[in-house]
């Protein structure tokens, strides 16, 4: 059993308990194996969340923590015990279920619902004694469906459906909450009072919750810990940080996504990046480079990223909003140190990228001494004969004492085309990505 | 708050008992002969043995009430609990092909002459009843795999065998001694006939206990309705819990098939009549069901004998009658509701 890495430092009641054990564990429908070698704990009070992508083994795992399904290798221990030793009514005296949606054909009314959570504790066919409406009415009082205990369960909303299986898992009295994409049929406002609801319960009553999401942000937002399955194994599993990492994310969900952290919650937050296309794929439509600056261009670089080109940008320097915005995107770029002017080594950087680029796009920004050198760079790519679009610069630009409005004449003249805004800009792409095919 | 406490459960079924009572006293006074309620008192309490209306009493009319009673109760009682099982509202006893094994075992009784009588007993009720159990236990086996049973494999091979024996029963109809037919076509309609005494004691001890094994599992099927999973995770014992459902129930239609033949739509409309008004709690609604099955049937073969008397109408034709229709409006309540 794992103990506390600090025993000596912390007394008997600080010492994690593991909760659920898993040793081994295999697990196969027929001869598809779903689950393979499984092994880790869930330690008493945390909130853990099974994340991966469908068909990975989530919900079987969950299954095989109730016993709906048993392992058919290894061993899963609970609170030390196997547990498939343990008589049924045991078992639901320490862990309940809350699934995805519950649909009953007969009419029973919440209160009805609510107090066979009951059933492991009341001898057959006995009624229910005060003390067990007393549990049922604390759980509904907790869960706000009080109000509605007479109502007949199926004439309620999916959320107050979904709460009264809440309140019901609760009146089981248990230690275990097991949770299956239970707020997949709720909206947006239900989905977040009932995961607040969860997590004050996991606070307060030190329940331990562990639940199945597909929605990785609420399961970063909650969760203490993240398992990351994948295709029947565990791929990681940590703290939200730790797992929600772009290039994990990628590797199991084919998916790219940008991750940052969330301006409420400070937890990493997970934006997916809508493409069609695969990102090897997508690498080889068109190689962008944007020459931009004051962090004017980070829009500019997030939109031809989520159209799905490679990106380059330079130079910028270290600290602007551009290169932060470029380091999260994850395209390569040319850096200058921080409020320093363009040095002669990152001007031919620059250029040298230009020339690797089918199309070098400039956006608009304020030119001064120190960034003189972006402009001019421009000249010697038309003169290698790359293409060059740029957006028309309608901002009080130059502070280089009228140099800056002289090269933007030269380009003019030699041949870079001038469009109007972003909007034109993308227009113009995609007429070109058109000649090309 | 309100949940069933031992006064709220035991106060309905009190009611429907004198509701039975009263029900099976009228029916008794009615029929070719009027005798009327302080003569039927008379004669129960064995203060007059004698006479016409004592032989018409004691040999006809209140063994084929008694009879009505419990089949009435027996088909409502496995009506509810299939439901639950099978968590379809349209579930009825019939459906898992008991129907189709009882009426060819009793066909086959028909035709090789079996339904002698020997002694007071027929053998008909034993091949009905023997065709029923065999039908259930093949289902049930093939249904089963890895230990488990699935119920849309039992409900759709429940279907099949069903029109697998209706073919059947056709094709020895088609071929049988002409004189058989009307027998085979009697039954196939369903008939509430007044069998002996121990015949009776028989099948009501088969009622009996299969009911009271259905009603110490009322817990598990409320649990069920929430789903066989949730249920199994909130601590049923599953497997155990089908399996004496399946044996209970199939005894009791089985009986209940074997003396009364194919009565129709009493199984499914009784069980949702008393969910309407008592609720679904299944420690209610088994008892209330076989109760008010029991009333059915007794109001239903009351209305047989009487509405066209000297002719005596099916009683089957009787229950199809009231209950097609409750059938659909049934059906159209719950348009908005998923149903299977």
């Amino acid at each position: 059993m794992k103990r506390g890495r600090f025993f000596n430092l912390l007394t008997d009641e600080d010492i994690e308990m593991s909760m659920i054990e898993l040793m081994n564990v295999f697990f196969a429908y027929d001869k598809e194996l779903v689950l393979k070698d499984l092994s880790f704990d869930i330690h008493q009070g945390e909130f853990l969340s099974i994340i991966g992508p469908n068909g990975s083994g989530k919900t079987t795992l969950l299954r095989l923590f109730s016993r709906v399904i048993e392992p058919k290798m290894g061993e899963i221990r609970l609170k030390g015990k196997d547990i498939n030793k343990i008589k049924r009514k045991e078992l639901a005296k320490t862990i309940s279920v809350v699934p995805q949606d519950s649909f009953i054909n007969f009419p029973f009314s919440v209160l009805d619902v609510v107090l066979m959570g009951r059933y492991p504790y009341l001898e057959n066919l006995s009624f229910e004694k005060k003390e067990d409406l007393e549990m049922a009415r604390k759980a509904m009082i907790l869960t706000d469906i009080f109000h509605l205990s007479q109502r007949d369960i199926n004439d309620l909303s999916g959320g107050e459906r979904q709460r009264a299986i809440i309140a019901r898992a609760l009146t089981q009295q248990p230690e275990i909450l097991l949770l299956d994409e239970f707020t997949s049929s709720l909206d947006l406002n239900h989905k977040i009072e009932i995961y607040e609801l969860i997590k004050r319960l996991n606070i307060e009553k030190s329940l331990t919750i562990i639940n199945v999401s597909h929605d990785l942000n609420i399961a970063s937002e909650y969760a203490d810990r993240l398992l990351l399955l994948n295709e029947g194994s565990i791929h990681s599993l940590g703290t939200p940080r730790e797992v929600l990492k772009r290039d994990i994310i990628r590797d199991v969900f084919e998916c790219n996504v940008l991750i940052e952290d969330s301006p409420v919650t400070g937890s990493p937050y997970v934006i997916p990046l809508n493409s069609n296309l695969r990102i090897e794929d997508r690498r080889k439509i068109l190689r962008i480079h944007v020459i931009s600056g004051e962090g004017r261009g980070s829009v500019l670089m997030r939109r031809l990223f989520i159209r799905g080109f490679e990106i380059t940008a330079g130079v910028l320097n270290i600290g602007d909003t551009d290169q932060i915005v470029g380091e999260a995107l994850g395209i390569s770029m040319v850096l200058e140190k921080p409020f320093s002017a363009i040095s002669e080594q990152a001007f031919l950087q620059n250029l040298e990228m230009i020339e690797k680029a089918d199309l070098v796009v400039m956006g608009k920004f304020r030119i001064g001494k120190g960034n003189v050198r972006n402009l001019e760079v421009v000249l010697e790519g038309l003169k290698r004969g790359k293409e060059f679009f740029i957006v028309d610069n309608d901002l009080d630009y130059d502070f280089t004492g009228g140099d800056a409005k002289r090269i933007y004449e030269l380009i003019r003249e030699r041949g870079g085309i001038f469009v109007k805004n972003h909007k034109d800009l993308m227009k113009k792409i995609d007429t070109k990505i058109k000649d090309m095919v | 708050m309100k949940s069933l406490t031992f006064t709220s459960w035991l106060k309905p079924i009190l009611i429907l008992f004198l509701l039975l009572i009263v029900t099976m006293l009228i029916s008794l006074s009615l029929g070719s002969v009027r005798i009327d309620l302080k003569e039927i008192i008379h004669i129960l309490s064995f203060q007059v043995k004698e006479g016409t209306d004592a032989t018409i009493l004691l040999k006809v009319r209140l063994p084929r009430i008694l009879n009505a009673a419990i089949v009435g109760g027996a088909l409502a009682i496995s009506g509810a609990v299939f439901q639950a099982l099978l968590r379809n509202p349209l579930a009825d006893p019939y459906i898992l092909g008991i129907s189709g094994g009882s009426a060819f075992g009793a066909i086959v009784a028909i035709v090789l002459g079996l339904d002698i009588v020997l002694g007071e007993f027929s053998l008909l009720p034993i091949f009905a009843f023997l065709g029923g159990a065999i039908t259930i236990y093949i289902i049930y086996s093939i249904a089963r795999s890895r230990g488990k049973v699935s119920i849309y494999s039992l409900l759709l091979i429940g279907v099949i065998f069903n029109a697998f024996f209706a073919a059947l029963i056709m094709f020895i109809t088609s071929i049988v001694d002409f004189n058989k037919v009307g027998d085979i076509v009697f039954w196939l309609m369903g008939n509430i006939t007044s069998p002996s005494f121990f015949v009776l004691g028989v099948i009501s001890l088969y009622v009996f206990i299969g009911s009271l094994l259905l009603f110490f599992r009322a817990k598990e099927f409320n649990l069920i309705c929430l789903g066989e999973e949730s249920a199994s995770q909130m601590g049923v014992d599953l497997e155990k819990t089908k399996r004496i459902t399946f044996f209970a129930a199939s005894l009791i239609t089985g009986a209940a098939v074997s003396i009364a033949g194919l009565i129709g739509f009493v199984g499914l409309i009784v069980p949702h009549a008393v969910r309407l008004i008592l609720g679904s709690d299944h420690r209610l609604l088994i008892p209330s069901s076989f109760l008010s099955g029991a009333i059915f049937l007794v109001i239903a073969d009351m209305l047989a004998r009487n509405i066209i008397a000297p002719t005596e109408i099916p009683v089957g034709v009787i229950t199809a009658l009231c209950g097609g229709p409750f059938f659909l409006w049934l059906l159209k309540r719950n348009e908005k509701r998923p149903f299977f």
